[in-house]
């Protein structure tokens, strides 16, 4: 066995050249891993590097590196090389840790690193004691060779430092073993048996197949569970490739609540879950409240708090029709994760609730810049979902349950973007008195009520006509007509139809006039129909508008002229909602810590016995002479030279008072 | 407030203090001045952060931006003069410049402490140890650095490396400076809950210790460069007449080497047991954690190289100056380039 051990091919495995080799192989490989952002879903592989690099890449196993065939042969070569190495060196090395070097001659002394030579009256004999209790009295082991004229003291201290090399070495293989134990690679190879199959369809639990399943047992995984408030689990799901398998656990649990407790300054504290968890085997249930950096630990399992996500909320839905005064405010109530059919007069929408969020703080832009912290502020809560044509081509909303400040007044704040790569595009609906989009919708149906503006105008347009004391018989119905073309015009085409108009009938150079008197006639006919809404509301009869409702007003215009590019047939307003949230728990095995553990201790003792403990050796040789002895101390370390010269003069000149 | 493992992890600060003090005379009059100095800004805060406004000691010495301010100064300071005492050989503008240094790292251990208690001022329930964001850990990695020089300097008996190393701690302060001016980093900001855990509190200093020491036989490298030339071209030269000998240049960086890597070991270990707790597994080959890991053996291949194979002279120097990039870059480029679980301190 030894001799195998030894023999040339292992001794070049265990040398230094292929160890520094090893070691430069897995920093390279370790850098490739960093750079390459890891386990992302392949499509977004697919969609970076196009279809030929991402073959490429999949089959030199970049997307996972660390646990590439490769990247384990590079980790088996340097624990390995490690275990030769240790082999090799170790039993020399302790070896020598043991042995006191009585076999020095004078003259390899004279070329220790520290060496020093006095004479003293008194004979060998009566030195022998004192010295060998001086160099006893500072820590050193003492062993003494007696030859003819001569005695040689052969004394040592710290050659523990000498286990600092088995203890670092030994370490960094029961840590790579270790961390085998616990890598994937018995999944990996069980799938290559084809005795696991990944599962890549987006099934529920109960229909994933058996050969997708891996039974509870001892091995190491790392799995994630997402658990709606109420509900309960005995499995989660393992990544892996380009799909994933479902882990059985042998308990189940059950997720009570889940909290963010927050910071007086609003930004979040703490996540945390109240959990239960029922092991029908041992009979055991555990209540217990796991947070991040707490987790829970049971029979080996770790479970943490990983993510969290909306559970389900149940929203409680208005769709106010924007474009369509024939379809009634349409009341809808659903679950977020669920969709839901609308029939619009412009045909059928799907609408896919996404997620509700309770809170959104954000930074209060007027605080940056204090030195005490900034101060945030919760605007509250806020869904999105996706409306997907029959076409299957979706835009995707975002909006929020209250109304925002911006400059001072509120608005109903709704995104929309046609792809995820897009920023939100919000619409600013003007929020009224009652803090509701209620004017404003009233004001828009009632744009679209061609008979009632009708009317309205042609009243509008006798009194004008009228005070004007206009001559022209049909003066009053030329106002109307103007005042309602020009409506039509903006409720269908907002600024641009406005603008299209003018660019097709009015000559170049009249444009701009053009544009200003449009512009007016316009915020005249808004006003009339925004007055009527308003008067008849309150049974008044005011002429002007005051300052706040003439800033609605403007708020409203430039409402109106976003909706073109909207895209939704219907605002969606939140009314009330039950919040129910989702606690993402990850849950780990990793049997291999009973190796990792330990090594890493071996490592820390180690190391610091390698740098801070220096084996100091240290000879005394006294030689008979005519006149007394010949003393000669030589003395070495192999570490902290610095340190043992003055250990070592002081040594030196504590013997040389012994002589008196 | 503080937790068991907190409290204990204070002792344990307080006994590596005392141990420090027991060999270090300097040591001991930094501990001193720092409390002192502390307790004077504590009196001074009472119990309002207002206080930093009209209190004149706290606006300009003592809060915690003003001291750290007093500490970049002094830092940039003792540079040129370090150099001033290298070129002029002069002994007594050497000791104005370790002057400076210790005062410079006293003033930055008392911007450390205030900020700390300023944390628990703003609101009980953000109170931190400030060692928590790129900010924070800036300061430290200066004064960590600027002990470890400091402690190099006495061990041997020289002042002729003070201004290559101060460069690197200069560089961190101009850093620090642009990253307070330009994005407002020193404000106080709470805890993410991620990092509300008390192995931070030893992971992160462990690491500083291993980035300091990293720097600085890195900057001894570079003297160690200029000695080599020195000794090629013209051995009784200027250079080599100011500049210590190879071998000690050699054995500093050894030295700082073996003492950086003892403690990255031990903060990556840390880092382990932490992520055990909180990312559910002790290493999910995380950006941040693979460099850790790169860095680690980079220099578990410099110590091979020299212990086994003995190997001296500008190869080495060269390979600890490259160390340092590399450990920059686990330091800082892994934050602004690559993403990961290890979220604190974008850029
Ligand atoms: C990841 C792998 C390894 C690590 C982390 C490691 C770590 C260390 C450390 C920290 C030292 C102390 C250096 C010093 O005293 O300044 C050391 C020394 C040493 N290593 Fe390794 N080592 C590894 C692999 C190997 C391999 C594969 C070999 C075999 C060729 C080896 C052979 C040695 C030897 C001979 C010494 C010198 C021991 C002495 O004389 O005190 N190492 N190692």
């Amino acid at each position: 066995m030894f001799k195998l051990l030894s023999s040339p091919p292992l001794r070049f495995l265990g040398s230094m050249p292929v160890a520094i080799t090893a070691l430069s192989a897995l920093a390279i490989a370790s850098t490739i891993g960093t750079i390459l952002q890891q386990n992302q879903p392949y499509q977004d592989y697919l969609i970076k590097f196009g279809p030929f690099w991402h073959r490429f890449y999949e089959t030199l196993g970049l997307y996972d590196v660390y646990s590439a065939g490769w990247f384990l042969l590079v980790l088996a070569f340097l624990v390995g090389s490690t275990s030769l190495c240790l082999v090799h060196n170790a039993p020399g090395i302790l070896r020598g840790a043991h042995d006191f070097r009585t076999r020095m001659q004078g003259g390899v002394l004279a070329h220790m690193p520290e060496t020093d030579e006095w004479h003293s009256p008194q004979p060998r004999t009566a030195l022998a004691g004192p010295l060998t209790a001086l160099l006893q009295s500072r820590g050193y082991r003492v062993r003494q060779e007696a030859g003819n004229d001569r005695l040689l003291l052969a004394a040592k201290r710290g050659s523990i430092n000498r286990y600092g090399y088995v203890f670092t070495h030994l370490a960094v293989v029961v840590i790579c073993i270790g961390g085998l134990v616990d890598g994937n690679l018995p999944m990996k190879l069980n799938h290559m048996r084809g005795d696991l199959q990944i599962e890549t369809r987006d099934l529920r639990a109960v229909d994933i197949p058996a050969a997708s399943r891996v039974a509870a047992g001892s091995t190491a995984f790392r799995a994630n569970i997402n658990i709606p408030e109420g509900a309960a689990a005995n499995f989660a799901f393992i990544n892996l490739g380009p799909g994933y398998v479902l882990q059985e656990l042998p308990f189940q649990i059950r997720l009570k609540e889940f909290r963010i407790e927050h910071y007086s300054s609003g930004q979040p504290k703490a996540f945390e879950s109240d959990l239960i968890l029922h092991d029908p085997e041992r009979d055991v249930t555990i209540e217990q409240t796991i947070g991040v950096n707490h987790p829970l630990r049971y029979r080996g399992y770790n479970i943490y708090q990983a993510s969290f996500e909306d559970g389900g909320s149940r929203l409680q839905l208005t769709a106010h029709p924007l474009r369509n005064p024939a379809m009634a405010p349409l009341a809808i109530e659903a679950r977020v994760s669920e969709n839901v059919a609308v029939a619009t007069p412009e045909g059928e929408l799907l609408l896919e609730l996404d997620d509700f969020r309770l809170h959104n703080i954000n930074r209060d832009s007027a605080s940056v810049g204090k030195v005490s912290g900034r101060e945030f502020r919760d605007s509250g809560p806020s869904y999105t979902y996706k409306l997907r044509q029959p076409d299957g081509i979706a835009r995707e909303y975002e909006n929020y349950m209250f109304p925002l400040t911006v400059n001072g007044r509120e608005y109903f704040l709704s995104g929309m973007r046609e792809s995820t790569a897009e920023q939100f595009r919000y619409l600013y609906l003007p929020a009224d008195a009652d803090g509701s989009p209620q004017l404003f919708l009233d004001l828009l149906k009632l744009l679209h009520d061609d008979e009632r503006l009708d009317t309205l105008l042609a009243a509008y347009a006798e009194t004008t006509a009228n005070r004007l004391d206009a001559t022209d018989a049909d003066a009053a119905a030329r106002i109307r007509r103007a005042m309602l073309d020009i409506l039509v015009l903006f409720r269908e085409g907002g600024f641009a139809a406005i603008i299209d108009r003018i660019d097709t009938t009015v000559p170049a150079a009249e444009r701009g006039f053009a544009s200003q008197a449009y512009i007016r006639l316009l915020q005249n006919s808004l006003q009339v129909v925004y007055l009527a809404l308003i008067n008849t509301t309150a049974g008044v009869e005011n002429t002007a508008l005051d300052a706040e409702q003439t800033a609605f007003l403007d708020d409203a215009m430039q409402a109106i002229a976003g909706l073109g590019g909207y895209g939704a047939p219907f605002y969606l307003e939140l009314n009330d909602f039950e919040h129910r949230q989702a606690s993402g728990l990850l849950i780990a095995r990793s049997p291999g810590k009973m190796l990792v553990y330990p090594g890493f201790l071996l490592l820390l003792t180690g190391v610091f016995l390698l740098f801070y403990m220096a084996e100091r050796r240290l000879w005394l040789e006294l030689t008979d002479t005519a006149a007394g002895t010949r003393l000669r101390l030589a003395g070495e370390s192999n570490r902290l030279q610095e340190e043992f010269a003055s250990e070592f003069s002081q040594v030196a000149a504590a013997a040389r008072q012994l002589n008196r | 407030m503080l937790g068991v493992y907190e409290i204990l992890i204070l002792i344990g600060a307080g006994l590596g203090t005392i141990w420090l003090g027991c060999y270090w005379p300097g040591w001991r009059r930094l501990v001193a001045t720092v409390a002192l100095l502390s307790l004077f800004g504590l009196a001074l805060y009472g119990n309002s952060l207002a206080n930093a406004q009209s209190s004149f000691w706290l606006s300009y010495l003592l809060a915690s931006q003003s001291a750290i301010m007093w500490m970049s100064a002094l830092y940039i300071l003792a540079t040129p003069t370090y150099f001033g005492a290298l070129f002029g050989r002069s002994e007594f503008t050497g000791q104005v410049a370790s002057g400076l240094t210790w005062a410079a790292t006293a003033m930055g251990l008392v911007g450390l402490l205030m900020r700390w208690r300023e944390t628990y001022l703003i609101s009980p329930d953000i109170g931190y140890i400030p060692i928590s964001n790129l900010y924070e850990v800036f300061v430290l990695f200066c004064l960590i650095t600027a002990l470890i020089y400091l402690h190099y300097e006495r061990r041997f008996a020289t002042r002729a490396l003070g201004g290559f190393v101060m460069l690197s701690i200069s560089a961190a302060v101009a850093f620090l400076l642009w990253y307070s001016f330009s994005r407002g980093a020193h404000e106080i900001e709470p805890l993410v809950p991620a990092l509300r855990s008390y192995w931070m509190k030893i992971h992160v200093p462990a690491n500083f210790v291993g980035y300091g020491c990293f720097s600085l036989s890195a900057m001894v490298g570079i003297a160690a460069l200029f000695r080599y030339r020195a000794d090629n071209l013209n051995p009784d030269g200027y250079l080599a007449r100011i500049l210590p000998a190879a071998v000690v240049l050699e054995t500093i960086m050894y030295r700082a080497i073996s003492l950086g890597f003892a403690f990255f070991t031990l903060a990556t270990i840390l880092g382990a047991l932490w992520a055990a707790e909180a990312w559910g597994g002790y290493w999910s080959w995380d950006p941040k954690e693979t460099w850790a890991l790169i860095v680690w053996l980079n220099y578990a291949a410099w110590l091979h190289m020299r212990m086994t194979k003995g190997w001296r002279g500008p190869a080495m120097a060269w390979w600890a100056i490259i160390g340092l990039f590399v450990t920059l870059f686990a330091f800082l480029g892994v934050n602004m380039f690559l993403s990961g679980l290890h979220s604190y301190g974008e850029l």
